[in-house]
């Protein structure tokens, strides 16, 4: 479920389990994990990051596949997690997490062939690539085909929508203005194609560029598992 | 001595540099398109890679056969270890040669050895050709980016500039600020004593020095003076021509979007005794300055480096406050990883920070360099050399804390607590110390009612 | 430092020596690439050189010259004369290199225009005029060689003509550094100055605006030279 979803944005979770079951995909969310380390990780302290990610690799030991509605988790997972277990007993199973661990838009459309998904969402979107996704997962084009079929949905391209929004985990506090100057820069981007939603599928982007569009207004950053399940009237109550 | 924070809360305040940095990056982006064209970047990088990774492996044969080619065509070349000896030998040669007017043309590693003080020291008129460089120079600043040094700077400021240092009268037009320069700078390049270059490439087989420019300053400096120095990087060799055929394309397409520059330089020794003219000696000074203490570890890739300047030209930091905010003589992604391997980390160990690690550098370096990868090396060997006890204990703790799930809930209790105090709204306006940081300028979204957990928990995991 | 101390250093360093705790050099071929991609100026595979090839590789430079702001025109040999003077009306003085058969051609074209022919190397030029050992047609470039004459001619004016015999164009880039390769070969008499010259010298370094003619020459002409 990631941490962040967890603990900030919990109908994310919510909207992916029941998008998944909709789906007929039985899912699991087994409560031994608690953080993949990235952010230990990324901050220089391999060795944290492993106590946390053992859960992970605990966790999902007897699954067959497990999703992330989040490209840094699962590239976490997918790229770091075996070299940082490599000589541990744990060598194996990191591994074997890792082949099986896939980020939201590329399970959908990769694994279980969704071509589109039928919803209504009345409302002008542009798409923010997460730097993981984009760049650490190579995913492409999932998430944008994944909004095609939706009723009513505009989808608009940012200029420079391959840039980063400035949140980078501890970055976003270590160097505060200019995570604030970057937000302001792809606010202003998203704005400027009209955009009344930015969907991405990274909590931690979404949670910086809503906490400045919060200060400063501009568009309404969505996670896109939550926008599928509102556009297929699968959410209980809209979020908040 | 300032932080990268300090620096970069400055240049983020100073109007019109994120915008003439993020012109600047536009036109690198678009122009580097056209030049790549169809051509396969991925298969041109991964060959290139190697080709670099081939030649460190095997410097010290490839550094043998050059020096042995270029002192066959009456060069001599001087092995300097450390800055302070390169500097010293260069001295020399200069007094040696009148010591009063040196003309320079572009040099990473000469600003890494801080030549021109020195030489400035010692009497001589140390001046910067390339116009970039000039501007910084008589700007007394550091140059802010690898290829474009003054691009910090409006047309306006360039002509105030100018006007005030030269005296001149002139308008804000570039073609006419060009120029006048061009006549000062013609000048001195006629009566200097010794020219000073860097050198893009050494070529193994032949000992021939490769140099490239857009404006010919770098042909002046090796021809019209009666002595070159030739400063150079100990890891920039190719082994022969033929690999030079697959660099140099990939150099000057990363680095100003161009299929080829205006010149390329082909330097092979002193004068012949048949030729008209061209300079009587020929020095080149090969560097070390702590390169070599780099193969032993997993920060060898970062020899590759060719001083292209593409990492700088997506860096999504970089746009926003330039190669200053670096406080070194390598800005941007290359600048966060080489500066502490050379400086250390006391200096510079906050600099591997001033990044979001989006790895947009690692995608564009045409030699194949993982600088986001490296970037987090550098902060974990940083961690385990400075990092303060507060830190390393909070991470520690938050290990334990949350290398289980139950400990992971007890902590989402008290966190809960915690926020009380701030929380309204489902949003937090302002935080404590170190979230205060981000309540500054943005929002924080409190924890939510139920942790995602607990509701699956409850609706009894389905 | 003694370059074979100096050497030592380094060797020992590769073998893996006080890597100061860092982890290890990344694995990796450690053996050159048999086969190189084509590059963006790999050039136009060209079938045998045959008169239609070379109407084409012509078309080729003169497309790629002109598009970095030089100029490039296709000449007979008896044009060549009205040609240079083309060029040279309008300059008061041209330095010259040692241009061989031809020489009396070029001179026919200066005196024609009534541009006087200078010292070579002299300084106060505003027409530079050499030959170039090489064309390459991805890029419009010529290359320049000191064994044929001062280096400053092809660089002080702000006028460069440069004469270049049909037969010297190659495609690519990849073609022109076999040549160096040859060129530069040590125990060969090599020039001690090669410069590819492509197209006038240029600056952006004012805003990124393109400014044509720095140091070097503003204006280069090629006069390629058919049999």
């Amino acid at each position: 479920m990631t941490c962040l979803v967890d603990l900030l944005s919990p109908e994310v979770a919510e909207s992916t389990a029941a998008l998944l079951a909709d789906l007929n995909v039985r899912v699991d969310v087994p409560d031994a994990q608690t953080c993949c380390g990235q952010p230990a990780f990324n901050a220089g302290y391999p060795s944290v990051a492993r106590r946390t990610a053992r859960t992970l690799l605990e966790a999902f030991d007897r699954s067959t596949t497990v999703v992330a509605p989040s490209g840094s988790c699962a590239a976490m997972i997918r790229l770091h997690l075996p070299r940082l277990f490599e000589g541990t007993r744990e060598a194996d199973r990191a591994r074997e997490l890792a082949s099986k661990t896939f980020e939201l838009s590329e399970f959908l459309v990769d694994v279980l062939g969704v071509e589109r998904i039928a919803g209504v969402f009345p409302s002008t979107v542009a798409y923010h690539d997460s730097c993981h996704g984009l760049r650490g997962l190579r995913l492409g084009d999932q998430g944008r085909r994944l909004l095609t079929g939706i009723e009513g949905l505009r989808l608009v391209e940012m200029e420079r929508s391959d840039t980063c929004c400035g949140f980078g985990g501890t970055f976003s506090i270590r160097l505060p203005e200019l995570a604030t100057a970057m937000a302001d820069d792809e606010l202003a981007r998203a704005r400027a194609v009209g955009a009344d939603v930015l969907v991405g599928g990274d909590t931690g982007c979404l949670m910086h560029l809503a906490g400045r569009a919060a200060r400063t207004g501009g568009p309404r950053p969505m996670h896109l598992a939550l926008l599928l399940a509102e556009a297929r009237g699968l959410r209980a109550s809209p979020a908040p | 001595m300032s932080t990268f924070r300090e620096r970069a809360r400055t240049l983020l305040a100073t109007p019109g540099l994120g915008s003439a940095i993020g012109h600047a990056m536009d036109v690198r982006a678009e122009t580097r398109q056209h030049a790549f064209g169809d051509a396969d970047f991925e298969a041109l990088r991964q060959t290139a890679r190697a080709i670099r990774a081939h030649t460190i492996a095997s410097l010290p044969e490839y550094l043998e056969r050059f020096a042995d080619a270029a002192e066959a065509s009456g060069a001599r070349v001087f092995f300097a270890s450390t800055a302070g000896e390169a500097v010293a030998h260069i001295g020399r040669i200069v007094r040696e040669h009148g010591g009063r007017l040196v003309v320079k043309s572009k040099s990473m590693v000469t600003e890494e050895i801080e030549l021109t003080a020195a030489l400035e020291r010692d009497g001589a008129e140390v001046v910067e050709t390339d116009l970039g460089e000039h501007i910084v120079q008589i700007a007394q600043e550091r140059p802010s980016h690898i290829t474009v040094p003054a691009v910090h700077k409006t047309r306006a400021q360039v002509r105030e500039l100018f006007e005030r240092v030269y005296g001149a009268r002139l308008s804000d037009d570039p073609a006419q600020i060009t120029r006048f320069a061009r006549d000062v700078l013609r000048d001195r390049f006629l009566n200097a004593d010794v020219g000073i270059t860097g050198v893009n490439f050494g070529v193994a087989s032949t000992g021939s020095l490769v140099i490239v420019t857009n404006e010919g300053n770098g042909r002046m400096c090796t021809s019209l003076p009666p002595v070159h120095i030739a400063v150079m990087g100990m890891e920039r060799l190719v082994p022969t021509f033929r690999e030079l055929s697959v660099l140099l394309p990939l150099l000057t397409a990363s680095a100003t979007g161009q299929r080829i520059t205006s010149y390329v330089n082909v330097v092979n020794g002193p004068r012949r005794t048949d030729e008209p003219d061209g300079p009587e000696e020929l020095h080149i000074v090969v560097v070390d300055n702590g390169r070599s203490a780099l193969l032993p570890t997993e920060y060898r890739p970062v020899l590759n480096c060719i001083r292209c300047g593409a990492c700088q030209n997506v860096c999504p930091v970089f746009r926003h406050v330039g190669g200053h905010a670096y406080g070194s003589v390598y800005g941007g992604p290359i600048g966060a990883v080489l500066t502490p391997l050379m400086e250390g980390f006391t200096r510079a160990g906050d600099l591997p920070h001033a990044s979001t690690l989006c790895a947009a550098c690692s995608d564009a370096c045409p030699v194949g360099i993982p600088l986001h990868d490296l970037l987090i090396g550098l902060r974990r060997d940083a961690a385990a050399e400075r990092a303060s006890r507060a830190e390393r204990v909070g991470f520690a703790l938050w290990g334990r804390v949350w290398g289980s799930a139950p400990g992971y809930r007890a902590s989402v209790r008290l966190a809960r607590a915690g926020q009380r105090l701030f929380a309204r709204g489902g949003r937090l306006g302002r935080a404590p110390f170190p979230l205060s940081r981000w309540t500054a300028g943005r929002d924080l979204p409190a924890l939510a009612k139920r942790p995602f957990r607990d509701t699956w928990r409850r609706a009894g995991g389905a | 430092m003694e370059r074979s101390e100096f050497l030592r250093v380094v060797r020992e360093r590769l073998r893996g020596g006080d890597s100061a705790g860092r982890g290890r050099p990344p694995d990796g071929p450690a053996a050159l690439p048999e086969e190189y991609p084509p590059t963006p100026v790999s050039g136009p595979a060209l079938g045998p050189l045959d008169e239609s090839a070379t109407g084409l590789i012509f078309e080729r430079f003169a497309e790629a010259l002109a598009g970095v702001g030089g100029q490039a025109r296709l000449v007979g040999r008896g044009e060549l004369p009205e040609a240079v003077a083309a060029v040279a009306r309008g300059s008061d003085g041209a330095a010259v290199h040692d241009l061989g058969e031809l020489g009396q051609l070029v001179e026919q074209g200066l005196a024609r225009a009534g541009c006087s022919v200078l010292p070579p190397g002299d300084a106060e030029a505003d027409l530079g005029i050499t030959s170039a050992i090489l064309g390459v047609a991805a890029t419009g470039s010529v290359l320049v060689s000191s064994a044929q004459g001062h280096r400053a001619t092809a660089l002080l004016p702000p006028t460069h003509l440069v004469l270049l015999p049909a037969d010297r164009l190659v495609p690519g880039f990849g073609e022109l550094c076999t040549r160096l390769e040859e060129l530069c070969r040590p125990g060969r008499r090599t020039p001690s100055s090669l410069v590819l010259v492509t197209g006038p010298s240029r600056t952006s370094d004012i805003e990124m605006t393109p400014v044509l003619g720095v140091h070097g020459p503003g204006q280069v002409i090629v006069l390629v030279i058919s049999a």
